[in-house]
């Protein structure tokens, strides 16, 4: 192989090198409080990445959570009073998700903008509301208990109450099959069209793209990511209640794309989601009531000075290396 | 049988009536040049016949199907595409890109062969990516395609707003206003596009301001004042009619 191949081969090798410390990091470091930040991380990655897939469609979503909600529930629901198991939870979660999102994007989606925006704002609490108050379905404020799952494969029991490494890995696997899906989608045709609705919706109309038909596609499959997130959260805490899906956990999906990057499909969310959670939990130990005061503080400077998030740096930093070079060699010139 | 029928078309903005019993027909491969006053209702009728706005009342049949109250995707995919007046490109490109994407409507593969990244999908899309390449050379716009869209100067970005509209394959295209705010150079490489389209065989109406331009491009005029129409026929004779030149000029 030339050299130039093993350039444009470069990124997949490194993301397999990334996906195999990821895989090995948990046997290496035995800090178990670390890998439960990165377990919650994983859950806040699907949901940062559905957020962006709305995005991406030119809508901005602030009721992600309601999707969150309607998956751990259906989970729950699955998991404690049907007893099925726990893959097929994860995946009613996601479908019950899709189905609402689906019905409820035919209507709200036609508005667009800022009306779909508020009308996101609302959902997201209206879930909290029918949460607290549904007492048949959802037991209300105390919450369904959800025993962890005990998976029989041939002669290998996986006890998940024993341990949290399966849950690890579990969540690793989601987050690289979303990232896949979403990595595809978006270098796709359909992507491509995606875009075009998001940057100038009436020429796209003109050239003959049908504008609902993308906003909900692509807000029906953040809803599947989402309430598969849901669905494993509820699992990994052993309990749902509506606390886990307080309205304010939408903003954090915004914060985490706009920290990793709003431009960037998959990359920036799941960067931005593995930041915000690994020093929101740090410095909610650390800081206790002043977080939100340094964590919007900080967010405010990074913005100003990387607006489009953190993935700018594999660009700035080559930028950065390369002047230093640069600085050099002038310095060689004057000599000379 | 005309392509394009407009039977009593209204449009109503409150009690404002920008488009009063439009009776119009055009036929397979007419270049109609529409004018009238500021306000007459020119983009008005563009917008109702391309689905933007749907009518008040009338009916508007193209190729022998009613159209009137359908999206505007749906009557682009039925081959009736518009220009803008204003300037709106995909900004976040370059301009093939933006050509490459109005070619929605040629692709015959689906979404799952482009996400597995078939072979029919590969074979396609290098179609559709040559085929924007020459839609972009046509226009005279190969030196700019991998430039920013929307940082090309005014008279570029309106020669790409015309090869969007061509790269989704019109049958009927409208064309808003394609010369304004141009200098003569510019106006002069905008007519020389126009006329490659003309060459293609697809229909045109035309709204323009210039009357010399609209002369010298369409044999058929129709004039509007007050949403009303006026005047339907040959440029030279509907010009020289009192009531356009009181409607555009005033009376004494």
């Amino acid at each position: 192989m030339d050299s130039a191949k093993i350039k444009s081969r470069l990124p997949l090798i490194l993301l397999l090198a990334f996906i195999a410390v990821v895989i090995i990091f948990p046997l290496v470091v035995k800090d178990r409080f670390l890998i439960s930040i990165l377990i919650e991380a994983g859950v806040m990655c699907l949901f940062a990445l559905g957020f962006a897939a709305v995005f991406r469609s030119g809508q901005f979503s602030l009721g992600q959570a309601a999707f969150l909600a309607v998956g751990g529930y259906v989970g729950a629901i699955m998991a404690s009073k049907a007893n099925l198991p726990f893959w097929l939870s994860l995946l009613g979660g996601g479908i019950s998700s899709a189905v609402v999102a689906f019905l409820l994007g035919i209507v709200i989606l036609r508005m667009g903008g800022l009306y779909f925006s508020i009308a996101t704002l609302a959902l997201g609490e209206i879930a909290i509301i029918i949460a607290k108050n549904w007492d048949a379905v959802t037991s209300g404020m105390t919450g369904i208990a959800v025993t962890a799952p005990v998976i029989k494969m041939g002669e290998m029991t996986v006890n998940f109450a024993a341990n949290k490494l399966p849950y690890y890995y579990i969540i690793v696997l989601l987050v690289i099959l979303a990232a896949l899906m979403f990595w595809r989608i978006d270098r796709s045709r359909l992507g491509t069209v995606v875009r075009s609705v998001a940057v100038a919706p009436v020429i796209s109309e003109h050239v003959g793209i049908h504008l609902m038909k993308y906003r909900v596609i692509m807000f029906t499959l953040a809803a599947f990511v989402t309430g598969i997130a849901g669905a494993f959260y509820v699992y990994y805490l052993s309990w749902v209640g509506p606390p886990l899906f307080a309205g304010a956990q939408s903003t954090v999906a915004l914060i985490m794309c706009v920290i990793g990057g709003l431009w960037s499909a998959v990359t920036g969310p799941i960067v931005g989601a593995v930041i915000v959670t690994y020093f929101g939990t740090i410095m909610q130990i650390h800081l206790e009531g002043l977080r939100p005061l340094v964590f919007g503080v900080l967010v405010i400077v990074l913005i100003w000075f990387m607006p489009n998030g953190l993935v700018e740096l594999q660009y700035r930093i080559p930028m950065w290396v390369k002047s230093l070079f640069k600085k050099k060699s002038v310095v060689k010139d004057g000599a000379a | 049988m005309a392509l394009l029928d407009l039977r009593g078309v209204n449009k109503a903005f409150g009690s404002l009536l920008a488009l009063d019993e439009i009776n119009l027909s055009v036929d397979r491969g007419e270049v109609l040049g529409i004018v009238g006053p500021n306000g007459s209702g020119k983009t008005t009728l563009l917008n109702v016949i391309s689905g933007y706005y749907r009518p008040s009342g009338g009916e508007i049949r193209y190729k022998d199907r009613r159209i009137g109250g359908l999206r505007p995707d749906q009557i682009a995919g039925m081959g009736i595409i518009r220009t803008f007046q204003q300037n709106i490109v995909y900004w976040d490109t370059v301009t093939l890109e933006n050509v490459y994407r109005s070619c929605y409507l040629s692709a015959r593969t689906n979404y799952w062969q482009s996400f597995f990244n078939t072979r029919a999908w590969i074979k396609e899309n290098r179609e559709l990516w040559g085929k924007a390449a020459e839609i972009v050379n046509l226009f005279g716009l190969g030196d700019f395609s991998f430039s920013l869209a929307q940082g090309l100067p005014h008279g570029k970005q309106r020669s790409l707003g015309m090869a969007m509209a061509l790269a989704a394959d019109p049958d009927v295209l409208l064309l808003d206003e394609p010369l304004a705010g141009m200098d003569a150079s510019e106006m002069e490489v905008v007519l020389g596009n126009i006329r490659k389209i003309i060459e293609r065989g697809v229909t045109i109406m035309l709204v323009e301001h210039n009357i010399k331009t609209v002369l010298s491009l369409c044999p058929r005029i129709i004039v509007l004042n007050f949403g009303r129409k006026i005047a339907d026929g040959a440029g030279q004779e509907v010009l020289k009619r009192q009531d356009v030149i009181e409607a555009y000029l005033g009376v004494e």
